[in-house]
């Protein structure tokens, strides 16, 4: 049922916005997303190399089918979202070196923009915003350079994406799901502080700093000073997205059961810790129990003989001590060998759990996330994780310490107690990293991750159950808005308006301009709801000159338009 | 012609050596400024310096063997140099300017970009993962600063 549009309280307050509706988007317009070639001729978008359409990709050179690919990205995220501003992305396929499989980001980040018609502005002033969003909610193009990109992107003309725009990549890497991530980035899916140091670009907040909470504190990075925001970025698994939208849609996607590493013994080193996960061996979100036992030290040979690229506790050979390794938990220093070789050397010696820790060389860094080499992961059967040197010292130095790998059943895996969900704050801290993905904990496995895993779909939202990109969008500002008239949906007196210049009733076209109000209804919409809320052709004809009486009543049509709309109504076999 | 093995190579080894250091540092500076020049809408030079590093892990698939290698130092160097532009998070150098509708806006000038990494596994995949500055990159690249 629409809403009673004929509510006296809804029509007093009418008033015309602007005559001429043309610079609203036709009904449904989503947002207009263009990718602009900047390569030159015969490389990157442009190279003729011929190619056999692959996976609903239907260019025949290499060039179109990186193009298409880029294309759909553009439309995912142009369906999804809602902008009256063509978003700008400058792109091209340049040969980057190796290992480097491209960039993205915004061109430029606004504050105290104003707006045009309904559209918002800036939700909060003194906060920086990206180009993209700026402008979604200033109702127009902000940069004084009209055209000017509002997201660059290169990618490496020397790497073999798979180009297929249906998902099914297998071995390869999806570029469309590369590309999804990084233009989620150019969205506002980050932050503009720097973490490493606390400090805020011109010492302004930015609005997705405004939604992380620090749970320790309770503070939002908008409230902090530079220094207590330098310890939130490394307060790992304390850290949160405090929008409304991420909160609601998290329990549609983030399983029961939050991964955790937990020491139980001795009360001076117990807790949770935080831990890296591995790519092998069996998935702590999936385990059906967790495992808990005494932690124990490996001791192998040092096979260098000078403790020098080997050592004795890095678990790259059979260890010496099995014995007491079997049925607990293997604790080995990182290096050596893969982390892959570990988990499978001590899964040989009976070891029903390993904990790979941060060698010296890397003792300031995070736990690494660790993949297996497809070849010794099927020998890996003990949940294998990582941790920070410091905790594995303090293992090291308890004999007998006793923890748990598993999951905590009451919570989600990727948010806290109360089921906000938690941003990827690692110790040490990784400046622009840190804070600006979801926690790599989440599960299931999330787009906007540090790690781009290679189960992702290209679903962006969470109505599927399956991401919540599109949920923090919309937190940060990107309302739903499906006739891009600039008021958000659900306060939308129509939220799919119609925009034609002149009301038409029936086929009678009147030749009255189709206002449109302040509400976010236009002339036109107001005569459909009647036409949808009436039983009869009677009453549709009363209640539209009702309407039409106090039109006229406030001066927007005169008696002559009154008549030739009151008789259009009449001939109209409506309902 | 034959030529005495000396200790450092012979004068045409030696010879071909410094070409190819010469061809790959032009090659280095060619590929960087192709894709620096196309990143930056209005790119200034970044203040922000490359620190040198070495590549401690197999990481790389060969092109020519489809084995997995380290990268070669102008390889590393290249990558480093790149990175450094792109993840720069520094505002020294950037102005503010006024918006068509008024605001105050901030051009990023190539940097605080989200860079897209890519490490070969020995079963044939690439590990890919976003990060935002060189020491990111170089735990998940396995550099070590020199």
């Amino acid at each position: 049922m629409r809403k009673n549009i004929l509510n006296a309280k809804r029509l007093l307050p009418f008033f015309v916005m602007v005559v001429v509706l043309a610079c609203s988007s036709s009904a449904f317009a989503n947002a207009t997303i263009i990718i602009v070639n900047a390569n030159a001729p015969n490389v990157g978008f442009n190279d003729p190399t011929p190619a056999a359409p692959v996976g609903g990709n239907p260019g025949t050179t290499l060039g179109q089918q990186r193009l298409n690919a880029f294309n759909h990205a553009a439309q995912i995220w142009g369906s999804t979202l809602d902008s009256p501003v063509t978003i700008r992305i400058q792109a091209a396929f340049v040969p980057l070196g190796p290992g480097v499989l491209g960039s993205a980001g915004a061109t430029y980040f606004v504050r105290d923009f104003g707006s045009v018609g309904l559209f918002p502005g800036a939700e909060y002033p003194l906060t920086w915003y990206f180009a993209t969003l700026a402008d979604k909610r200033a109702g127009t193009e902000i940069h004084p350079t009209p055209g000017f990109p509002d997201i660059v992107a290169n990618f490496s003309s020397n790497f073999n994406f798979y180009l297929g725009l249906d998902n099914n990549h297998g071995a390869q890497n999806d570029l469309v799901t590369v590309l999804l991530h990084e233009f989620g980035h150019g969205l506002n899916f980050a932050n503009r502080v720097d973490e490493a140091s606390g400090t805020q670009p011109s010492g302004l907040t930015d609005i997705y700093a405004r939604h992380t909470l620090d749970n320790t504190s309770g503070l939002t990075w908008n409230l902090m000073t530079n220094a207590q925001r330098q310890a939130s970025a490394i307060n790992f698994g304390n850290v949160v997205w405090t929008g409304a939208n991420v909160t609601a849609a998290a329990p549609n996607v983030l399983i029961l059961g939050s991964p955790e590493v937990r020491v139980l013994t001795p009360p001076a080193i117990a807790g949770v810790k935080q831990f890296g996960t591995a790519q092998f061996g069996p998935q702590i979100p999936t385990m059906p129990a967790p495992v808990s036992g005494t932690v124990v030290p490996v001791v192998d040979v040092d096979e260098d003989g000078a403790g020098t690229a080997n050592t004795t506790t890095d678990g790259c050979t059979a260890p010496l001590n099995a014995a007491a390794i079997a049925g607990n938990i293997a604790l080995v220093e990182r290096g050596g060998c893969g982390f892959v070789n570990k988990g499978r050397i001590a899964s040989e010696a009976g070891a029903i759990g390993v904990i790979i820790y941060n060698q010296a060389a890397n003792a300031a860094a995070a736990p690494p996330g660790m993949a297996g080499d497809g070849v010794n992961d099927p020998f890996v059967t003990a949940p294998t994780v990582s941790l920070r040197r410091v905790d594995g010292l303090a293992l090291v130095a308890n004999p007998g310490a006793t923890a748990i790998i598993g999951r905590n059943p009451a919570i989600r895996a990727g948010a806290d107690l109360v089921g906000k969900v938690r941003l990827y704050m690692p110790n040490p801290v990784i400046a622009g990293s840190s804070g600006s993905h979801f926690d790599q904990v989440a599960f299931k496995n999330l787009l906007m991750e540090p790690n781009i895993n290679a189960d992702l779909t290209h679903d962006v939202s969470s109505v599927n159950g399956n991401d919540l990109t599109l949920e923090l969008l919309r937190d940060v500002g990107w309302f739903a808005d499906a006739d891009n008239d600039g008021l958000p949906d659900d306060t939308d007196c129509e939220p799919n308006s119609n925009f034609a210049p002149t009301v038409v009733i029936g086929t009678c076209d009147s030749g009255v301009t189709n206002f449109f109000f302040t509400s976010g209804c236009t002339f036109s919409d107001l005569i459909n709801h009647i036409a949808e809320n009436s039983s009869n052709h009677g009453q549709f004809v009363s209640q539209t000159n009702h309407l039409l009486n106090q039109m006229k009543k406030q001066g927007l049509i005169t008696d002559a338009q009154k008549d030739i709309l009151s008789s259009c109504a009449g001939g109209a076999k409506i309902p | 012609m034959r030529y005495k093995p000396l200790r450092n190579g012979s004068p045409e080894t030696r010879s071909k050596s410094r070409r190819r250091i010469a061809i790959a540092a032009i090659l280095t500076g060619l590929v960087l400024a192709v894709a620096v020049g196309v990143m930056g809408v209005s790119q200034k030079p970044s203040t922000a310096q490359a620190k040198k590093y070495r590549a401690t892990k197999e990481v790389i698939r060969d092109q020519a063997t489809g084995a997995l290698r380290k990268p070669t130092e102008a390889e590393t160097d290249l990558m480093v140099a790149q990175i450094t532009q792109l993840t720069n998070r520094s505002t020294e150098g950037l102005t503010e300017k006024s918006g068509a509708t008024g605001g105050t806006l901030m051009e990023t000038e190539g940097r605080f970009q989200g860079v897209v990494l890519g490490r070969a596994k020995p079963d044939g995949t690439t590990e890919v993962r976003c990060v935002f500055t060189m020491e990111e990159a170089a735990e998940f690249m396995g550099l070590e600063q020199e």
